[in-house]
C-alpha cells in the first residue's frame, strides 16, 4: 500500500493544477487518471474545439475575406483527415506537457480507474492490477460529461456529443444540433464554415439564453443566420429514425410535430457532473440530486479531509474556475486560510464573433440593488484595428454603478476572449470607469475599445457621436 | 577569535528594542552570561548577557538607538575557539511558539466512525451546525414523540437560534426511542437531540464517517456559504472550518491581494469600512486592523484576541508648537496607552466604594512586625489584603474570570495569580504573584518586596508581568480618598485600597475613642458582574478586613 499526503482524482484543469500545487507545497501527492492526462479540456473539449475553430476561421477568411483584400487564390481544398490529425497533435502536445509538469514536480501518476474504499483509501484499477492508496487528504476532480437525452443515445459516430463531433472522420453534409448553448454554437459555427449544412434546434426563445448578455447573443445569432445556419427556436427534439445513412429527426414546434433530415446529430444540451460514481458513496460525502458534490466556500466537503473542485462541485462548469480552485485547495490543505473569494468568473464563447463577459449582467446588477446603472456600448466598427482586420461585428458593453465602479463588461467581437482579461482585473481591483478611461491603451489595437467603452459609459467617447449625458450647469452670473 | 554578539529575541512579537545603556566598554573583559547592555522593549527593560567570554572590541550602537533583533550589537575577541556567531538565548522570555493560525495545520483530523452507525442499532441524532457562528439554539418544540416512526429528512424539531427558527431533519429513518431535551432547553450544536432505533439496512448505515448526523437544516441565511454540517465524528477543534464569507456576494471593494491579506489576518473584510476611493478597502485599512489586533495579541498570556477593533487616531496640532515638546510614544508608555485604551473600550466598568474599620487589622499587623523581622522581611498591608481577597473570590468565582469574546464563553479560573500595580520611574507596571493562594503571608511579603524592587529597577522578567487573574491597586500609599481604576483586561475586576485615616468615634457609652478607617473600591466588568453581586462581594471582603481573625477560617 502506498501512502500519500494528497491523492487527486481526475487530471483535468482542476485536478492536474491542484496536484502540481500540492507537490510544490511539499506534499507527497498522487494523481489518478483513467483516460488521458488533461481531462476533457485538453483532449475532447476546450483545446481541440479551438483548433478546429481556428482552422475553419482561416478557411472562411480565404474564401470570404481574401478577394476583398485583393488576394486571389484558387478554391481551397480541405484535407479533413489531416485537419483532424493536426487537431490531435495540438491535444497531444498539451497532454504531454501536463505529464511532464506532473513528473517534474514529483507527482506520482496512476493511470487507472479510482474506486473509493473509505475517506482515506482509494483502490486504483489499472492494466497492472489493483493497488490501494492510503491518503490523508483527497481532492476530487471528477469533472462532468455530456447529458444524454432519451431517444438520442450517443454512439459517437452519428449521434454525437461534443466528444464525437470533434473526432468525425469526414465532414458531414447535413447536421442537426440539438441545443443552442455555447458548445452547440461553437461546433455548429465551425462545421458550417467547413461546409456542413447546419440546423440548430433550440428550446428557448433565444440563443445562449440566461448565459450571455442578450445584446451580445443577438450579434452572434445574426451572423449565424447570415452564414446560413438555420436556427429553430422553441423546438423540442422528440425522436429520430435512421433510414440508410440518413436520420429523420422529429421535433415539436408550437404543438405541432415537424421533421427534418440530417446525416449527423449533435446533442449539446448541457453537461452533468460525475458525482454519480457508485463508490463515491463510501466516502460519506454529500452529493445533491443533480450529482454535484456539496462543498463550502473552501471547496471542502462535509468530510473535512475531502475536497471537490471543478465541474464536480458546481456551476459554472469552466476550466479556469477549476484551476483556481485547485490552487486554492492545495493551499488550504497546507494550512493557508483561503476561500473561493473572487468577484467574477469570466466566461468566453468561441462563436463567430466571440462573446466574453466578466461581472454582472444588467439584470443581475439591478437584482443586487444597484440603481441608476450607467450602461453604454462602443462598437468595433469605430475601431481602426477591427476595421483593418475585417472584423467589425460587435461591441464592448460596460455596466457601472452610480459611483462609476465597474460592475460588468460584455464583449462580442474579434478577440473578445483575449480582451476580457482586462475587464476581470478591473473588476477584481474595484476599478472605476475613469481608471480604464485614463489608462493609455496602445493604438491601433482592439484593446482601445475597452478605454473607449469606459469613456462612452461616462458619456464622452471620442470615436462615436454621443448625446451628452449631463449638460454642464451654466456658469453663475454675477448679481449686481 | 572575533565573536559577534547578536541581539537575542526579547519576547513574543518583540522585534526591536531601544539601547538604554552599555554595561561594558571596549577593552573590558567579560565572562559568559555577564550582562552587557540594557535594552528597553515595549514590554520591559531587559539586560542582555553575552554568551561568550572575551575582551570587548567594539560596541556597534549608541545609547538611544533602536536595535532590531538579530543585529550584531558588539564584537569581542575570544580567548580561543572557532569563529562562530550565535544568538544567545533570550534573557527574559523564551521565544514563544508561533501563534496558531486559523488555518488547518497539516495534520488531518481524525474522522472516527461513530459506533452508533452499526446496523440495526441505535442512532444518535446530533444537532447539526445551524449557521455560521451559531453554537446553540433553543428547542421550541418537538415534531415527533417516542415511538414515532420517522423517515430520513423528516423534520423532528424546531430550533430557534438568534438568527432564525429552523426545522431540524433526521438523516436516518427509524423509531424514535428517546428525546434528550425538553422544549425550552438550550441545546448546543453537536449535542445528541434524540436517539432512534434504526431498522437494519446495514448498507445505508455503513456509509462511514460524518454522514450520520449530517442533516442539513433549513437555510438559515441565504448568502451563507454552505458549511459542513455537524459531522458527527470529526473533531472540530483540529479542523475549524470557520471563515469569513467570500466577497462575491457583498459589495465590498478591495483588490484580490488585499482580500487575501485580510483572510490571512483573520479579518472579515466585509466588515471593514474602506477609506479608499469609492469606499475601497485598502491594504492600509487592513493593516490598521492589525495594529488593534496586536494590542491584545501581545497582551497577557490569557488575553483573548478580538479581530476587529480599530481606534481612531486623531492628530494634535496647535499654534503653540514652539512652547511644546514632542517625545515619541514608545516603550512601556506606549504599551500602557494601548492596554488602557483596549480595556476601556472593551469593558463596561463600574466602581463600588466603601470604607471599613481597620483598627484590628492595624493592630494585627503591628503584632506581626517582630516575627516578620526575624524572618528577614517586613509585612505591609498588601499581603493581608491579598489573603482577604483570595478568600472572597473563592466565594465569588466570577471575579477571578475572563470573557473570551471570540468564543463567547466565560472562563472561570481555578488558580489565583494576583497582580499588583507598582509605580515605577518608567510608569505603571503590574508584577504578578503566581499561585498566591498557596503562599504564606510571609512568603507573599517577601515576593512583593522583591518584585517591587525589581519593578523600580526595571529588572522584571516578562513572565513576571503576565497571567494575573485579578489585580490590586494600592494608590493609597501615595494618597487619595477614592479612585476609579481601569481593569487590566482580560481580567474582570480590580481592587483598590486607599489611605488609612484616623477617626474619632463616639461610643454608645458616650466615650470618644480613636479608630482607624480605610477605603476600598472594587471595579468590575459589568458584562459579567452585576452591581448587587459586587456589593455583596465588597461586603464580604470588608468583613474579612475588619476582622482579620476571620482569615483563620479560610485557612486550610
Amino acid at each position: 500500500m502506498q501512502k500519500f499526503d494528497v491523492v487527486v482524482v481526475g487530471s483535468g484543469p482542476g485536478g492536474y493544477v491542484a496536484a502540481i500545487k500540492c507537490a510544490q507545497l511539499g506534499l507527497n501527492t498522487a494523481i489518478i487518471e483513467k483516460e488521458k492526462l488533461g481531462g476533457v479540456c485538453l483532449n475532447v473539449g476546450c483545446i481541440p474545439s479551438k483548433a478546429m475553430i481556428t482552422a475553419a476561421h482561416w478557411l472562411d477568411k480565404v474564401e470570404h475575406g481574401f478577394p476583398e483584400m485583393g488576394i486571389e487564390v484558387s478554391k481551397p481544398k480541405i484535407d479533413f483527415k489531416k485537419m483532424v490529425a493536426w487537431k490531435q497533435s495540438v491535444c497531444d502536445k498539451m497532454s504531454g506537457g501536463v505529464s511532464q509538469l506532473l513528473k517534474g514536480n514529483k507527482v506520482t501518476i496512476f493511470a487507472g480507474t479510482a474506486e473509493f474504499v473509505s475517506s482515506t483509501q482509494i483502490e486504483v484499477q489499472s492494466t497492472k492490477g489493483k493497488e490501494i492508496l492510503e491518503t490523508k487528504y483527497m481532492i476530487l476532480a471528477l469533472g462532468s460529461r455530456p447529458i444524454q437525452i432519451p431517444g438520442f443515445e450517443f454512439d459517437e459516430k452519428n449521434i454525437v456529443s461534443s466528444t464525437g463531433a470533434l473526432d468525425l472522420d469526414a465532414i458531414p453534409k447535413r447536421m442537426v444540433t440539438i441545443g443552442g448553448g455555447y458548445i452547440g454554437l461553437e461546433i455548429s459555427s465551425y462545421m458550417k464554415k467547413l461546409g456542413t449544412e447546419v440546423t440548430i434546434l433550440e428550446a428557448a426563445d433565444s440563443l445562449l439564453a440566461g448565459v450571455a448578455d442578450p445584446d451580445c447573443s443577438q450579434v452572434v445569432a445574426r451572423k449565424l443566420k447570415k452564414s446560413g445556419v438555420k436556427v429553430i427556436h422553441q423546438a423540442k427534439a422528440k425522436t429520430q429514425k435512421k433510414t440508410g445513412n440518413e436520420y429523420e429527426i422529429t421535433y415539436e414546434l408550437n404543438g405541432k410535430m415537424e421533421t427534418l433530415k440530417a446525416d449527423k446529430i449533435l446533442v449539446t444540451v448541457g453537461r452533468r457532473p460525475n458525482g454519480d460514481q457508485p463508490s463515491l458513496k463510501k466516502l460519506g460525502i454529500q452529493i445533491d440530486e443533480r450529482g454535484f458534490v456539496k462543498v463550502d466556500a473552501q471547496r471542502r466537503t462535509n468530510v473535512k479531509t475531502i475536497f471537490a473542485i471543478g465541474d464536480l462541485c458546481g456551476q459554472p462548469m469552466l476550466a479556469h474556475k477549476a484551476s483556481h480552485e485547485g490552487v486554492m485547495v492545495a493551499e488550504i490543505i497546507k494550512g493557508v486560510p483561503r476561500v473561493f473569494d473572487v468577484k467574477t468568473i469570466p466566461a468566453v464563447v468561441f462563436t463567430d464573433p466571440e462573446i466574453a463577459s466578466a461581472g454582472m449582467l444588467e439584470s443581475e446588477a439591478l437584482a443586487k440593488g444597484y440603481k441608476n446603472l450607467k450602461v453604454a456600448k462602443f462598437p468595433f466598427a469605430a475601431n481602426g484595428r477591427a476595421v483593418s482586420m475585417m472584423e467589425t461585428d460587435g461591441f464592448v458593453k460596460m455596466i457601472a454603478a452610480e459611483n462609476d465602479v465597474l460592475l460588468g463588461v460584455h464583449i462580442v467581437g474579434p478577440e473578445a476572449s483575449n480582451l476580457i482579461s482586462e475587464a476581470v482585473l478591473a473588476i477584481e481591483m474595484g476599478a472605476r470607469l475613469q481608471d480604464l478611461a485614463l489608462s493609455i491603451h496602445p493604438h491601433p489595437t482592439l484593446g482601445e475599445t475597452m478605454m473607449e467603452a469606459a469613456e462612452a459609459t461616462l458619456g464622452h467617447a471620442i470615436h462615436i457621436i454621443q448625446k451628452p449625458l449631463h449638460t454642464p450647469a451654466s456658469a453663475p452670473t454675477a448679481v449686481k | 577569535m572575533a565573536f559577534d554578539l547578536k541581539l537575542p529575541e526579547l519576547g513574543e512579537g518583540v522585534t526591536e528594542g531601544e539601547l538604554i545603556k552599555w554595561l561594558v566598554k571596549p577593552g573590558d573583559t567579560v565572562k559568559a552570561d555577564q550582562s552587557v547592555a540594557e535594552i528597553m522593549t515595549d514590554k520591559a527593560t531587559v539586560e542582555v548577557p553575552t554568551t561568550r567570554s572575551g575582551v570587548i572590541k567594539e560596541l556597534k550602537f549608541k545609547a538611544g538607538e533602536v536595535i532590531k533583533v538579530e543585529s550584531t550589537i558588539l564584537t569581542l575577541e575570544e580567548s580561543g575557539g572557532a569563529i562562530k556567531s550565535t544568538t544567545p538565548t533570550a534573557p527574559a522570555a523564551k521565544p514563544a511558539a508561533a501563534p496558531p493560525t486559523n488555518g488547518h495545520a497539516f495534520n488531518p483530523p481524525t474522522t472516527t466512525v461513530s459506533a452508533n452507525g452499526a446496523a440495526g442499532g441505535t442512532f444518535e441524532l446530533k444537532l447539526p451546525e445551524l449557521g455560521e457562528g451559531v453554537t446553540e439554539g433553543e428547542l421550541i418544540k418537538w415534531l415527533v414523540k417516542p415511538g414515532d416512526t420517522v423517515k430520513p429528512d423528516q423534520s423532528i424539531a424546531e430550533i430557534m437560534t438568534d438568527k432564525a427558527t429552523v426545522e431540524v431533519p433526521t438523516s436516518k429513518g427509524g423509531t424514535v426511542k428517546e428525546l434528550k431535551f425538553k422544549a425550552g432547553d438550550v441545546v448546543k450544536v453537536e449535542s445528541v437531540l434524540l436517539t432512534l432505533s434504526t431498522d437494519g439496512g446495514s448498507t445505508a448505515v455503513k456509509t462511514a464517517p460524518a454522514s450520520q448526523a449530517t442533516t442539513a437544516p433549513q437555510k438559515v441565511h441565504a448568502s451563507q456559504p454552505e458549511r459542513s454540517m455537524a459531522a458527527a465524528a470529526s473533531t472540530t477543534a483540529a479542523t475549524s472550518t470557520t471563515f469569513y464569507p467570500p466577497v462575491m456576494d457583498s459589495k465590498v471593494l478591495a483588490t484580490p491581494s488585499t482580500r487575501r491579506l485580510a483572510r490571512e489576518m483573520q479579518i472579515d473584510i466585509n466588515g471593514v469600512s474602506g477609506t479608499g476611493l469609492a469606499g475601497r478597502v485598502t491594504r492600509e485599512d487592513i493593516l490598521k486592523q492589525l495594529d488593534s489586533v496586536s494590542i491584545s495579541a501581545r497582551g497577557p498570556a490569557t488575553s483573548t484576541t478580538n479581530g476587529s477593533i480599530s481606534f481612531p487616531k486623531p492628530g494634535y496640532s496647535s499654534n503653540m508648537a514652539n512652547a511644546e515638546e514632542r517625545v515619541a510614544l514608545k516603550g512601556i508608555r506606549k504599551k500602557i496607552a494601548e492596554n488602557m485604551q483596549m480595556a476601556k473600550h472593551i469593558i463596561p466598568h463600574f466602581t463600588l466604594m466603601d470604607e471599613v474599620d481597620v483598627t484590628e487589622l492595624v493592630a494585627f499587623r503591628e503584632s506581626m512586625k517582630d516575627v516578620a523581622e526575624k524572618a528577614g522581611t517586613k509585612i505591609t498591608y498588601l499581603p493581608l489584603v491579598m489573603k482577604a481577597l483570595i478568600a472572597t473570590i473563592r466565594e465569588f468565582p466570577q471575579f477571578n474570570a475572563s470573557i473570551d469574546d471570540q468564543a463567547q464563553e466565560i472562563v472561570y479560573k481555578k488558580y489565583f495569580n494576583l497582580g499588583f500595580a507598582a509605580d515605577t520611574p518608567n510608569g505603571l507596571v503590574v508584577p504578578v504573584i503566581k499561585g498566591a493562594d498557596q503562599k504564606s503571608v510571609l512568603d507573599l511579603s517577601k515576593e512583593i518586596l522583591d518584585l517591587s524592587k525589581r519593578a523600580r529597577d526595571n529588572k522584571l522578567k516578562i513572565d513576571e508581568m503576565k497571567g494575573a487573574t485579578i489585580t490590586i491597586t494600592n494608590i493609597g500609599s501615595v494618597g487619595g480618598t477614592y479612585a476609579t481604576p481601569i481593569i487590566n483586561h482580560p481580567e474582570v475586576a480590580i481592587l483598590g485600597m486607599y489611605k488609612i485615616q484616623d477617626r474619632l468615634e463616639l461610643t454608645t457609652e458616650g466615650k470618644v475613642i480613636s479608630k482607624k478607617y480605610m477605603n476600598f473600591t472594587i471595579t468590575a466588568d459589568h458584562r459579567l458582574i452585576d452591581g448587587a453581586v459586587a456589593a455583596r462581594f465588597l461586603k464580604s471582603f470588608l468583613g474579612r478586613i475588619q476582622k482579620p481573625a476571620l482569615l483563620m477560617l479560610d485557612m486550610h
